[in-house]
């Protein structure tokens, strides 16, 4: 079984002078932010819970508009399905199969791909449960059809709000390795949010520690090393040093 | 059979032989006209079967027609609520104050805009069956998980993919709740139509009720008031059934929620 292909061309995020205030609130929850995120590589965003991380997410897929600043992605044009969003619930359609919630992305498009279905399903190792509805499916099951789903349209821009954060730890490690072996042959840029900067630096080749509030950067730092890792690099000397620098600014 | 499924068939079957044992023991001491015994009733189910039959069958077809026409009413503003604002701020005080309108009082209004007939009972049938439909579709469409909506807007969906993927099937448990609701007053509404605006043709349960009470044939008013309620008891069984066959494998709803 073939993977679901390589992305297109990914795209660098940058976040130029960024703005962002509720309307009614006193102070802006974001006020002038410069980041720039590199194309093609995994990116997390760390930092302490309601600092504005996920906001800055939806900010990145384009739902919600900024007050102030831009998002810029610098590549070629992403098209309906060029970016794709994971929340942390997985957000299945309770009425519809497994399959047919991994479809959901090429049918608002009116595509019918089921090659690319069964890739999607075939990398987070789902084929054989492609007929269940979600309420049969366990947790972390839920959560790698949540996965597939984000990867049938060949993203090149992947936004992910904390997919781990509710599982325990034995589904999470699992899909640790789920994540890595997927992404390790797209290619494409992804943002994942996580409060958990160990899985952070397993995953990902930079690590930004975010704060609050207004949101700042207090911290970047680059991971060196090839993806995917094993579990085992998160107990790697270079690893726990980085782990707890990033700690240290938190 | 198994146990708890004996006991859901068991219980309410003792409960209707002791409303039967003590209705035949009060009807006993009565005078026949005021309250015939379960005999005398199903002698006249028996007698005036024919005649129960018609009127059974026109009260469903005004009833059943009703509630279509108030479902579709209801369900399309529901929609309508949901694609425009304006809309609903400017029409549903309205639709709540007709809700507080009472049917019997408008049913003399019906008869003098569409005559003494059927129409009258489908007229007011749909009145009463238009607001639980109205409201569960205003709470079923708007009542969607927010982040489903993100995930459907990131993909470009248009208002109609939004609705037909989205927010109609997760509105229907809330609409069916609303079907059960309105199925049950559609009977209700019918009758209620029959018994100011029926010309007795064709015989309907709600004019039958009227002439026998008013010929003193108590027996034959009990036996179309029994009518009546099977054909509320059938008329709410179809929605159930439709209910568990639609939504029933995915509804957590479904099945029972009962510790």
């Amino acid at each position: 079984m073939g993977h679901p292909g390589r992305a297109a061309q990914a795209p660098a995020v940058r976040f130029v002078g960024l703005g962002l205030r509720w309307s009614g609130a006193a102070a802006p929850l974001i006020d002038g932010l410069d980041l720039e995120l590199p194309a093609g590589k995994v990116s997390a965003l760390v930092g302490a819970s309601g600092c504005g991380k996920s906001t800055l997410l939806r900010l990145a897929a384009g739902l919600l508009a900024p007050s102030a600043g831009e998002v810029r992605l610098e590549g070629p044009p992403l098209g309906p399905g060029g970016r794709a969003f994971v929340f942390q619930s997985p957000n299945l359609l309770a009425w519809r199969s497994v399959e047919d919630n991994v479809s959901l992305p090429l049918q608002l498009q009116g595509r019918s791909e089921p090659a690319a279905v069964e890739a999607a399903l075939s990398a987070v190792g789902l084929l054989g449960a492609r007929a269940a509805l979600p309420r049969a499916l366990s947790g972390g099951m839920r959560m790698r059809v949540s996965l597939a789903r984000a990867l049938v349209t060949r993203p090149s821009l992947l936004l992910l709000d904390e997919p781990f954060g509710a599982l325990d730890a034995i589904t999470r490690r699992s899909l640790h390795g789920v994540f890595a072996a997927a992404w390790a042959e797209r290619g494409a840029t992804v943002l994942m949010v996580t409060h958990d900067i160990e899985e952070a630096v397993l995953l990902a080749d930079r690590v930004v520690v975010l704060g609050g509030q207004p949101l700042s950067v207090r911290a970047v730092r680059d991971i060196p090393g090839d993806r995917p890792r094993p579990d085992s690099a998160r107990y790697a000397p270079a690893a726990i040093e980085a782990v707890r620098a990033l700690e240290a600014s938190l | 059979m198994s146990g708890p499924r004996a006991r859901s068939m068991a219980l309410p079957a003792a409960v209707a032989l002791g409303v039967l044992v003590a209705w035949a023991g009060l009807a006993s001491r009565l005078p026949e006209v005021l309250l015939p015994g379960p005999i005398s009733v199903a002698h006249a189910v028996v007698d005036k079967w024919g005649l129960l039959w018609r009127a059974g069958l026109s009260t469903a077809g005004s009833a059943g027609l009703g509630l279509a026409i108030g479902s579709a009413v209801g369900l399309g503003l529901g929609v309508g609520f949901l694609w425009s604002r304006a809309l609903e701020l400017a029409v549903y005080p309205y639709a709540l104050l007709l809700q507080t309108l009472p049917v019997v009082a408008v049913a003399p209004l019906l008869v003098v805009w569409l005559g003494y007939g059927a129409p009258v009972a489908v007229a007011s049938a749909a009145l009463v069956s238009f607001f639980p439909m109205l409201t569960a579709a205003h709470v079923g469409l708007l009542g969607v998980d927010p982040e489903q909506v993100e995930l459907f807007r990131l993909y470009g969906a248009s208002r109609l993919q939004e609705l037909r993927w989205l927010r109609a099937p997760s509105a229907l448990p809330a609409v069916f709740a609303g079907l059960r609701t309105a199925a049950g007053l559609s009977v209700i509404g019918a009758i209620v139509g029959e018994f100011v605006g029926s010309n007795g043709e064709p015989p309907s349960l709600g004019y039958l009720v009227l002439r026998s009470a008013r010929s003193a044939d108590t027996a034959l008013t009990f036996a179309a008031v029994i009518a009546a309620a099977c054909l509320a008891g059938v008329v709410y069984w179809a929605a159930r059934t439709a209910e568990a066959r639609l939504i029933g494998p995915w509804h957590p709803g479904q099945g029972g929620g009962r510790a």
